[in-house]
């Protein structure tokens, strides 16, 4: 009997990973996340300017591939969900590396200006309390 | 009246009964032929969708029956021809015998043609379907979405067609800015997207691929539509033959009819001569020799 148990057991560990679906992240989602995380960085208040230079660009070049794999991404096409829509809706802000450098722009000058930010805005700006 | 001739009345009429009442032709179990829409018969190339299925219905029950109703009809023609060759040559009771087998031949024939259709009408009505849904499922998978999706592939294709566009200078800046080697992606990318564009070139370069280029600028869904039209034109045909049969038919029951009327009147001719003719005296001549 405890051969059969175990067994049962061993095929029921083996079989587990095949019958639960298996939790694919989709490529905008993977893109959005390193987006986010870069976003993070350029907000950051808690790091130098090297520190800073230097995770940017390790993001810069992640997203560099995560953004054509995007583009290259033929089972994207035609798929209206939120996040796809969303995706596509704004070439400058998705695919925010090949756009700044598109735009021969600073990454951060980048995302600031699509946000509705920009230079001249920012240095006129006052600090007031409200 | 002879006793021969009720037997005869009442086949002729029997005869001619059936077609009077244009449905009421025999019902048998007929052959069926089951085409699915399969993912493969949807994904198929203009040019091999019909001949695909062509074969499908080549190996079916419904396309032996078919065949085998055609070639039927073939020899019941030449059945036809000579009896009425037959019937011509005759004389008297035999050509009746053989007039009489002309109108039941006739009959058959028109059951067999009646049956043929039956069955064509069937097989094009189950391709116009097969074609229905063919359409009907590339279109909802092909572009031909609610306007939101139309309007998320228009940005899709602008998306792609702008990277495209930048590709090459965006390349060489991120080349002159970054010191960092060349990605495990990029590179990957680069290698495979070589092998795919000579297996492209091999694709467009293949026979097959240029015979679907040559069938015809029409794209898939207006390729369908046409099928379907004709098969419609078909349908339409066949209808059109169905009324000539009807014809053939009523034409048939007429013939019958009129001949049991002739073979009526010269029954009635023969029995009216034997009343009517007086005896003649020639007729006892021998009893007054001998």
């Amino acid at each position: 009997m405890k051969p059969l148990f175990r067994t049962l057991a061993l095929t029921m560990v083996l079989g587990t990973p095949v019958i639960a679906a298996p939790a694919f992240a989709g490529t905008v989602e993977n893109l959005e996340r390193e987006r986010a995380i870069l976003v993070e960085t350029l907000l950051a208040n808690d790091m130098t300017a090297e520190e800073r230079f230097s995770k940017v660009n390790v993001s810069k070049s992640r997203l560099i591939d995560l953004e054509r794999i995007v583009l290259r991404d033929k089972s994207l096409v035609g798929r209206n969900t939120p996040a796809i829509k969303r995706a596509f809706a704004n070439y400058d802000l998705t695919f925010m590396v090949h756009a700044a450098i598109e735009k021969d722009r600073a990454l951060a000058d980048h995302w600031l200006t699509q946000i509705g930010l920009d230079k001249q805005g920012l240095l006129s700006a006052q600090m007031r309390r409200r | 009246m002879n006793s021969r001739l009720f037997p005869l009345l009442a086949s002729t009429a029997l005869l001619a009964l059936p077609f009077l009442a244009t449905p009421g032709l025999a019902k048998t179990p007929s052959p069926d032929w089951s085409p699915s829409v399969t993912e493969r018969l949807v994904k198929l190339p203009q040019n091999h969708l019909k001949k695909s299925l062509d074969r499908d219905f080549a190996r079916s029950p419904l396309a032996e029956a078919i065949a085998h109703a055609d070639e039927e009809i073939k020899l019941k023609t030449l059945t036809l021809e000579d009896l009425r060759a037959a019937a011509d040559r005759a004389e008297g009771e035999l050509q009746i015998e053989l007039r009489h087998q002309l109108l039941a031949e006739k009959q058959a024939y028109l059951h067999l043609v009646k049956s043929h259709q039956d069955l064509r009408s069937q097989h094009l009505q189950k391709r116009k379907q097969v074609y229905a849904n063919i359409l009907q499922k590339h279109l909802q998978k092909g572009g031909n979405g609610t306007p939101e999706k139309i309007e998320l592939i228009a940005a899709q294709e602008s998306a792609h067609a702008r990277f495209e566009k930048s590709r090459e200078s965006v390349n060489m800046k991120i080349f002159a800015s970054f010191d960092s080697p060349e990605s495990k992606y990029a590179s990957a990318y680069a290698q495979n997207l070589s092998a795919a564009n000579a297996l492209l070139a091999a694709i467009n370069n293949h026979p097959a691929s240029r015979q679907a280029a040559d069938a015809g600028p029409e794209n898939k869904a207006d390729y369908l539509r046409r099928l379907v039209a004709d098969a419609d034109s078909e349908l339409a045909l066949i209808n059109q033959e169905g009324e000539i049969v009807g014809y053939m038919a009523k034409l048939v029951a007429l013939d019958a009819a009129a001949f049991s009327e002739q073979i009526a009147g010269q029954e009635d001719e023969a029995d009216l001569d034997q009343e009517q003719r007086p005896a003649t005296v020639i007729s006892a001549l021998n009893q007054f020799i001998q």
